[in-house]
């Protein structure tokens, strides 16, 4: 029944959680950041576990003090990756963010700090339990159930198959686990090895084990995927199929009866562009789409451009119309609608994700929260070009005739400002020389579409003038992309607006440096979008005039807020802020350095604790002279002189030889007193034995070189000998 | 000369010392066996040589007697011998018309018994049993005999013709057995130069007396035997008892004599008590001619002494009892 406590379980242990990891491999688009962090709490844990067994601790303080250790390092870690702030709200908000990530991203999930923060996490609470099993519970058999938990989860999760392989390391580090404590080879004979009851044991343990990963398995095949992940719905794989805007925008502006799309009512009572989704491609052929990777939450957090921007809620009412995009001003910040929908963190477009995607808005009922930007004129005139995006934004399409480049270099003249130069291209655009036509040719005849419309043609809609400026925005080295959705539409008498399907628009989105994606209108027929662009232009819609050019003039509009807006209600609780931050990073460093340091320290700390303990006062005299003669041993041992073998008496004798004079004299008198306390008939007063043993311990050490000096007290090498 | 009371260890010691300082002058080259034939006339033990003829084994005993000034009776051990020679005889004296006994070779204080597988067992026993008992008994009466008494027997290879092997009860009587070995080139070198001045042994000087030595044995007597240490004097003795090469382990009386030997071992080093090496010291030497090898160990040329020695590294070395 005899169960082998072996010092080293807790590193095998530590060795097997971190094999129990590898499965989670499909679930995370790196696994790297989660093997190499989960090193500090593995590691820590072994290091404990290692030395306090070696010092022969209680399993419960050993125990105790690992569960210690790993809270201490994993909060660590966690302040480190966490934003600054108070370090409870920290953790706290990375746990959110955590969840968050993992709950609106389909596998693999990105490798942020809150995913990473809770497979730390999941690694902590594994080497818990499998030490608990271990060494506390002494049932090795069952931590086949956590080590496997990973692997459990990836096959839950993942529905296509996964690979066999990937318990390969479970397996193997159950069974070192199993190896280490139940015992094989020499260092098991020990142990309860005899006989055929430790057989069964094995055998019972082995095939509990099995039966709880067969178990696993089973059920992860045969559970039914619930609406949690829906993009696994169906069968099918990879994200959703996203049809291509731009065609059905053509299709309304072409449709000769003018329907329904919806209807609208703004907490303001002001008109706005409703949008439904942003193409960031351009390329000769026209705009599209790229791959979305969508979210659930989290939405207000991810666009950080809401200073400057009224929060406004808008109140859908959509007509039959099917789309899988919900119409929403920019910049949304969050919805409530029956349905599943996920929205791309690029471009904050709303996208259906049920059962029915495109049957998910026919009669629709439901708000928008947006924060609609509203900069000044000056203001944008004022602003650089924003940079750290995706450089998809600032492909200028292949193929653009080189005159366009002059073109544009002509219209941008002396302005220096990307603000300023989006201003002059869309006054450019908006210009006489641009007609507006529905009966433009649309952008099939292909490669040049851009070119020729800017070139030749002039002559167009809202995608060419989109397109155009997007184009010569990029020129600019301005990112810039196409935003498609509805112009207001019309006022009703009671308050809402209308939208109907020639209402459809497309217009471009240029970002600036501090005020984000600003749009733009530089399709003439359209008043400006939103009125800061082109105040003056508060003309009906499809007047095929042309506006005249923008004016500085503040419009009347009473709702454009002021440049330097309150403090929106919407900014990040643990946004960060200097002096938090301060705290909360500097605090990890200390913590971690310290707990680094600490562990550093461990092993001369742990000698210097044993030293006291050997020689303190009020031993027995028996033990009080072994414990010292030990102490002696281990001084050798730390400073690497070689050890006799034998009794204390010829061993003092012999090892005193290479000692100086007053090393010797001092070692031939312990184990002269030693030996009398084990061998003579009236023993020996061992009072003098911790003095006798300091002194040698100083002889040792002057005696020393530095490094052996340095080694004797940080890695004392006879904490790794069994002392006998 | 009366020592006024037990010496010292310190002085057990010197006395040690000057005995085996003495017996050197005249056996070059074998310090060893010198040192071990004082240990065993201390721990009031007999001393089998068993070696080749003309190794010294007869200097050995006489100079030990010469050194401590004590009566040295040499028994050549032939096979017609009879037991009354060795232990004495009762004669009738006419004039007083009594039986008178009349001592045999062994009331002495150091008994050399001169091959004494030459002699048959009968009288072998008779001298074997005087050593146990340190008495003889003839016509009911007992006849103490000297203090110290040790009996050296010395005894040819058993190879050699015309003798009767000691049986083991026999050798076990015995505290110790050496070997004299031939002697180094060098030290045979200058014997021949010693030896062409005359009668060697009579250049030998007592250095002491019987009774400093009688009183120098009561000494050693209080040399402390931890029970750890008679822990493990037992451990080694049963170890040579399960060994595998030994188809004869060690007796009881090999503890015994393990015991006492050690003491000598320890008081030499002017220790009262004994330490674990004392009792390895002497190990080889107190066991090896008590312990029969198995053929298949004979037949690998493993002889006792290193079966022996492999015991003594098997058996773990107390610490702390």
């Amino acid at each position: 029944m005899r169960f082998t406590y072996h010092p080293f379980s807790s590193v095998v242990v530590a060795i097997a959680v971190w094999l129990g990891l590898l499965p989670l491999s499909p679930l995370l688009s790196e696994l790297e950041p989660v093997l190499a962090h989960s090193w500090f709490i593995l590691g820590a844990s072994a290091v404990v576990g290692l030395g306090l067994a070696l010092l022969r601790a209680p399993r419960a303080l050993i125990l105790f003090s690992q569960l210690l250790v790993i809270v201490g390092v994993l909060a660590w870690r966690g302040l480190e990756m966490a934003p600054a702030g108070e370090p409870l709200e920290s953790l706290q908000l990375l746990t959110a963010e955590g969840v968050e990530a993992i709950r609106s991203n389909p596998p693999p999930l990105p490798m942020e700090s809150g995913v990473l923060w809770l497979t730390l996490v999941f690694t902590a609470v594994l080497v818990i339990v499998v030490e608990l099993l271990v060494n506390g519970l002494e049932q090795p058999a069952w931590t086949i159930a956590p080590l496997a938990l990973g692997y459990g989860i990836s096959a839950l999760i993942i529905t296509r198959d996964l690979d066999w392989l990937l318990l390969v390391p479970v397996i193997a580090g159950y069974v070192a686990i199993l190896l280490s404590v139940t015992g094989a080879g020499e260092a098991a004979g020990r142990a309860s090895r005899a006989g055929s009851y430790h057989v069964s044991r094995t055998l019972v343990g082995l095939a509990t084990g099995a039966a709880a990963l067969a178990l696993a398995i089973v059920i992860a095949t045969t559970i039914p995927m619930g609406e949690k992940q829906p993009w696994n719905d169906g069968g099918s794989d990879g994200p959703i199929q996203l049809s291509d805007p731009t065609v059905r925008l053509n299709e309304d502006l072409h449709r000769p009866t003018d329907a329904p799309v919806l209807t609208y009512r703004t907490s303001n009572g002001e008109p706005a562009y409703l949008r439904t989704v942003a193409l960031p491609s351009l390329s000769q052929s026209g705009a599209g789409l790229l791959p979305m990777s969508l979210s659930r939450s989290g939405m207000e957090r991810t666009y950080e451009h809401r200073d400057n921007a009224e929060r406004v809620e808008v109140e859908v009412q959509m007509a039959a119309v099917p789309s899988e995009y919900l119409p929403a001003p920019f910049a949304a910040a969050k919805w409530d609608a029956d349905g599943l929908w996920s929205y791309d963190p690029d471009t904050l477009s709303i996208v259906a994700a049920g059962e029915d995607r495109i049957q998910q808005t026919v009669n629709l009922h439901y708000k928008v929260e947006s924060d609609i930007p509203s900069p000044t004129r000056s203001q944008i005139q004022a602003a650089g070009a924003g940079g750290g995006l995706d450089s998809v934004t600032r492909e200028v399409p292949r193929g653009l005739d080189p005159s366009v480049t002059a073109l544009t270099t002509q219209v941008v003249g002396d302005a220096t400002t990307a603000g300023d130069k989006a201003l002059r291209i869309q006054q450019f655009l908006r210009s006489d020389a641009f007609d507006y036509s529905l009966q433009a040719p649309t952008s099939s005849s292909g490669s040049d579409a851009i070119s020729s419309f800017l070139l030749d043609q002039r002559s167009g809609y809202c995608i060419h003038f989109a397109s155009a400026m997007i184009a010569m925005a990029r020129v600019e080295g301005i990112d810039a992309r196409m935003a498609i959705g509805f112009t207001p539409g019309q006022q009703q008498d009671d308050g809402t607006y209308a939208v109907t399907s020639h209402d459809a628009h497309a217009w471009p989105e240029l970002y600036l440096d501090g005020l984000g994606w600003v749009a733009f209108e530089p399709t003439p027929a359209y008043q400006g979008n939103p009125e800061y662009v082109d105040p003056s232009a508060m003309q009906p819609e499809a007047s095929p005039t042309p506006a005249p050019e923008s004016s500085p003039t503040p419009t009347v509009a009473p709702t454009v807020a002021p440049p330097s807006a309150e403090p929106t209600p919407t900014a990040q609780p643990t946004a960060p802020d200097a002096s938090d931050g301060g705290i909360g990073a500097t605090g990890g460093w200390i913590l971690g350095a310290l707990a680094l340091l600490l562990l550093l320290a461990l092993p001369a700390l742990i000698r210097i604790g044993l030293r006291q303990a050997r020689l303190r006062a009020g031993q027995e005299p028996d033990r009080a002279a072994d414990s010292a003669w030990n102490e002696v041993r281990a001084l050798f041992a730390d400073y690497r002189l070689p050890w006799p073998e034998g009794s204390p008496g010829p061993v003092g004798v012999a090892a005193a030889e290479d000692l100086p004079p007053d090393g010797a004299a001092a070692l031939k008198e312990i184990s002269s007193t030693v030996e009398r306390s084990r061998f003579a008939r009236d023993g020996a007063a061992p009072t003098e034995l911790p003095a006798q043993v300091n002194a040698l311990r100083s002889v040792l050490s002057g005696n020393a070189t530095t490094g052996t000096r340095l080694k004797a007290l940080l890695v004392p090498a006879s904490l790794w000998q069994s002392g006998r | 000369m009366n020592q006024p009371a037990t010496p010292s260890l310190h002085e057990v010691s010197q006395l040690a010392s000057r005995i085996a300082g003495e017996m050197a002058r005249v056996i070059e080259g074998k310090p060893h066996q010198i040192r071990m034939a004082v240990i065993v006339l201390l721990a009031e033990g007999h001393l089998l040589i068993e070696d080749v003829p003309g190794v010294g084994k007869t200097v050995l005993a006489k100079s030990l007697g010469r050194a401590i000034s004590g009566d040295v009776k040499r028994i050549q051990f032939t096979p017609d011998l009879l037991p009354s020679d060795v232990t004495g005889v009762s004669v009738f004296n006419q004039s007083t018309r009594e039986f008178e006994f009349k001592p045999g070779g062994i009331f002495a204080h150091i008994v050399l018994g001169d091959e004494i597988n030459r002699a048959s067992p009968k009288t072998q026993s008779a001298l074997l049993e005087a050593m146990a008992e340190s008495q003889v008994s003839a016509d009911g009466k007992t006849y103490q005999l000297n203090q110290p008494f040790m009996v050296i027997a010395t005894q040819n290879p058993i190879e050699m013709e015309g003798t009767y092997p000691l049986p083991e009860a026999q050798r076990d009587r015995f505290m110790a057995r050496i070997t004299m070995g031939y002697p180094a080139r060098r030290s045979e070198v200058a014997m021949l130069a010693a030896q062409a001045g005359g009668d060697q042994l009579g250049s030998v000087t007592a250095v002491t007396d019987a009774d400093s030595v009688a009183d120098a044995i009561k000494a050693v007597r209080s040399v402390y035997v931890a029970p750890v240490i008679n822990d493990y004097i037992v451990s080694i003795v049963e170890a040579t008892r399960e060994h595998p090469d030994l188809r004869l382990g060690a007796s009881p009386r090999a503890s015994l004599h393990l015991m006492r030997a050690s003491r000598v071992e320890a008081a030499l080093a002017g220790r009262d008590y004994v330490i674990p090496e004392d009792v390895r010291a002497l190990a080889a030497e107190v066991l090896s001619h008590r312990v029969l090898p198995t053929v298949e160990a004979q037949v690998a040329r493993r002889d006792p002494a290193a079966i022996i020695t492999s015991v003594l590294a098997s058996v773990p070395t107390p610490a702390r009892g």
